[in-house]
């Protein structure tokens, strides 16, 4: 369980990998569009008011409300998942 | 029997695109996700055989979250298919490839088609279309829909689809794995070049308003000759019609000329040219994937009001008209938040208010050289006010009667792309230039005929029109107008553009020929009628602020099939309008 972090804490333009989504309202959306355990993820820039930021995943550019981003715990390295 | 193929696919995948090459409709196609929210079917015509081809909202996955995803699955799962295209993104294949095998594994009847490979080939990503094939299990077409290019084949295909091929057991990640070749660099690119400059801190929201600016102050600008140059035209028209029908009946001369003619050349002269102007510019913003970053760049003020920030998306489509605002709400999954939305979306302007927010700052702006700049401006201020408001009143909404869970905000940025200026020009002469010129026929002339009706049947003496006019009078002086201006927006309800074009009718009973050489003579002629800068100041707020025009309230009724939140969404904005007219017309006036 070391180096698990909240998906918003991570600095810009570093790649990590899913650890875990929490259930939340959005947990459906996050997860259909492709933010599953063990994906890889890339924050690119943060909204002007800091209340969102655009990540990288699967392909796509995808806008997260921070309380969203929240909600997904990600880990510095890519580790087996089941 | 005729065959029915149904196109699925992600959001903004170029469905709705190749739904227009197979069949040549004009379906709505535009650069962000969420453009189609309805189902929309035509007819492939192929080799003496004919194809019912629907074009499906994008979807996801197949568990649908908001509205327009369950239109798309329950068509989807309904099995009334006989063939199922679903359409790819190639530039972003390890989650399209999610749906896909997802599909492929539910039916039997699917062929695939990668689109968008001229821009996944800019970017360095390579796809095996072979490969791809044979782990799908299913035929795979190759297009660039854009260009046209691959269509051919994918109605070939289409054509002679007979066979069911085997199922897909391979999972999307290994498919991807095996099939998608890529070496772009996701972090330098240059969407994320344009996206730190046009996102930016610092400068996203300066240019977001200096774009909104510069988009009105063309209009302004462009729309005072081609005004100019119609109201001559008509009024030669209107000059030649009453000589030639000079004895006739005063039926057709005054009904047919000074009521429906007039009415009409009014609506066509002022109205017209603003929204035919703004309509192509604001389509090339949409084309390059600017709208979803202005939800972005917005996305902590609507936080702070507990809103949904794809209401923004829904926001920018009033800006063209509100009914369509309000049927793109369907992509917001809260329910609570899309009523929200939908009560909102009369607070922006349309473009037939829009145009009249024009007029009426034109009229009341003098300045010499730099007028267009500051009608620019004033009518940048008027939408804000119309953004403020929307902020304030979902803030109420959202903290009283729709109370809900904390709202989320999720939104896929789409690659920027460039417009196709000449597609984007016959887009806007079919949709705003046929368009307005129809309404002006169907809705305007029927509202000339009223008001010349009313202007020349008398009772005791006095006209109706007057008598109605007196009736309001009182109340609008409190508001800031006059009981003509109030009787205009009454009318004027069907359609929002001939607002001013009665107002207009009303002032110019029996003046005879009414042209002008640019907008802001007509200012004389309102003048000439009382009106003071307080009296534009408080239209335009009243324009901004008043009741959503009847297509609006159907559409609402239509899709919240509530008649209290279609009442709700009449009476808030003419309520809000009636508060700060009287407000404004108060403090105004003790200046
Ligand atoms: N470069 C390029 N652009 C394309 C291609 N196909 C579609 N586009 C563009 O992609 C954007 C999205 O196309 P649409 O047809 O509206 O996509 P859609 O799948 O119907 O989207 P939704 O209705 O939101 O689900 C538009 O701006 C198109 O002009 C293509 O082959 N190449
Ligand atoms: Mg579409």
């Amino acid at each position: 369980m070391n180096n698990v972090i909240l998906l918003t804490a991570v600095p810009m333009n570093t790649a990590v990998f899913i650890f875990d989504i929490k259930k939340s309202p959005c947990s459906d959306r996050l997860n259909e569009l492709g933010f599953t355990k063990g994906t890889r993820i890339v924050p690119l820039h943060e909204s002007p008011g800091r209340s969102a930021a655009a990540y990288f995943v699967k392909g796509a550019v995808i806008a997260l409300r921070n309380t969203d981003a929240d909600t997904i715990y990600v880990s510095m390295e890519e580790s087996c998942y089941d | 029997m005729i065959k029915k193929v149904l196109l699925v696919g992600n959001p903004n995948t170029g469905k709705s695109t190749i739904f227009n090459a197979l069949t040549g409709k004009h379906q709505h196609t535009g650069n962000w996700s969420g453009k189609t929210v309805g189902n929309a079917s035509g007819i492939m015509k192929y080799k003496n055989r004919e194809f019912e081809i629907t074009d499906l909202p994008g979807i996801y996955s197949l568990d649908p979250i908001s509205e327009d995803e369950k239109q798309a699955v329950d068509c989807l799962k309904s099995g009334i298919a006989h063939l199922i295209v679903v359409v790819l993104d190639a530039t972003c294949l390890e989650r399209n490839l999610i749906l896909a095998s997802e599909i492929t594994k539910l039916c039997t009847n699917v062929i695939v088609c990668v689109n968008l490979l001229d821009e996944a080939e800019k970017k360095g990503i390579s796809v095996d279309i072979d490969k791809l094939g044979k782990m799908l299990k299913t035929k795979v077409i190759p297009t660039k829909a854009r260009s046209g290019i691959g269509i051919r084949e994918l109605k070939e295909e289409i054509y002679s689809y007979n066979k069911k091929c085997g199922c897909c057991c391979c999972s999307a990640d290994c498919i991807y794995r095996n099939c998608v070749y890529s070496d772009q660099d996701i972090i330098n690119n240059k969407d994320r070049k344009i996206d730190r400059i046009l996102t930016s801190r610092i400068f996203g929201i300066p240019i977001m308003l200096l774009l909104l600016c510069c988009i009105l102050w063309i209009t302004i600008w462009g729309a005072n000759y081609p005004s100019g140059i119609l109201s001559h035209f008509f009024g030669r028209i209107e000059e030649f019609l009453l000589i030639y029908f000079e004895d006739s009946n005063i039926l057709i001369r005054g009904l047919l000329i000074e009521g429906v003619f007039r009415t009409l050349s009014w609506v066509v002269s002022v109205m017209l040219p603003p929204m035919a102007i703004f309509f192509p510019l604001f389509t090339i913003l949409e084309d390059l994937g600017y709208l979803p970053r202005i939800a972005f760049n917005m996305d902590h003020i609507f936080k702070k009001a507990n809103a949904h920030s794809k209401m923004i998306l829904s926001m920018c489509m009033g800006l063209g008209c509100n009914a369509a605002g309000v049927i793109s709400t369907r992509i917001i999954e809260s329910k609570k938040e899309r009523l929200i939305a939908i009560i909102t979306n009369n607070f922006m302007p349309c473009n037939g208010r829009f145009s009249s927010l024009i007029m009426l700052a034109t009229v009341f702006i003098s300045g010499g050289m730099l007028v267009s700049v500051k009608v620019a401006l004033a009518v940048t201020a008027a939408i804000l006010s119309g953004v403020l408001i929307t902020f304030i009143v979902s803030y109420i909404l959202s903290n009283t009667v729709l109370k809900g869970e904390q709202s989320s905000f999720v939104l896929e940025l789409p690659p920027y792309r460039a417009p196709q200026p000449m597609a984007i020009i016959r887009r806007s002469i079919r949709e705003r230039i046929v368009y307005v010129l129809f309404r002006a026929v169907a809705v305007a002339a029927p509202a000339g005929a009223v008001i010349w009706l009313l202007q020349n049947v008398s009772y005791n003496d006095i006209t109706l029109l007057a008598y109605i006019a007196d009736f309001l009078d009182p109340f609008a002086r409190l508001m800031g107008l006059d009981g003509y201006i109030l009787t205009a927006f009454i009318i004027g309800m069907p359609a929002n553009e001939i607002v001013i074009p009665i107002v207009l009718m009303c002032y110019t009973r029996s003046s005879g020929l009414i042209e002008f050489n640019s907008l802001s003579e007509l200012g004389e002629l309102l003048r000439a009628n009382g009106w003071t800068y307080i009296t534009a100041i408080c239209t335009m707020i009243f324009s901004l602020n008043h009741f959503p025009c009847a297509t609006s309230l159907l559409t609402i009724k239509k899709e919240t099939g509530s008649m209290k939140w279609t009442v709700a969404s009449f009476v808030i904005p003419t309520g809000v309008g009636i508060i700060l007219c009287i407000a404004a017309n108060c403090i105004l006036k003790l200046l």
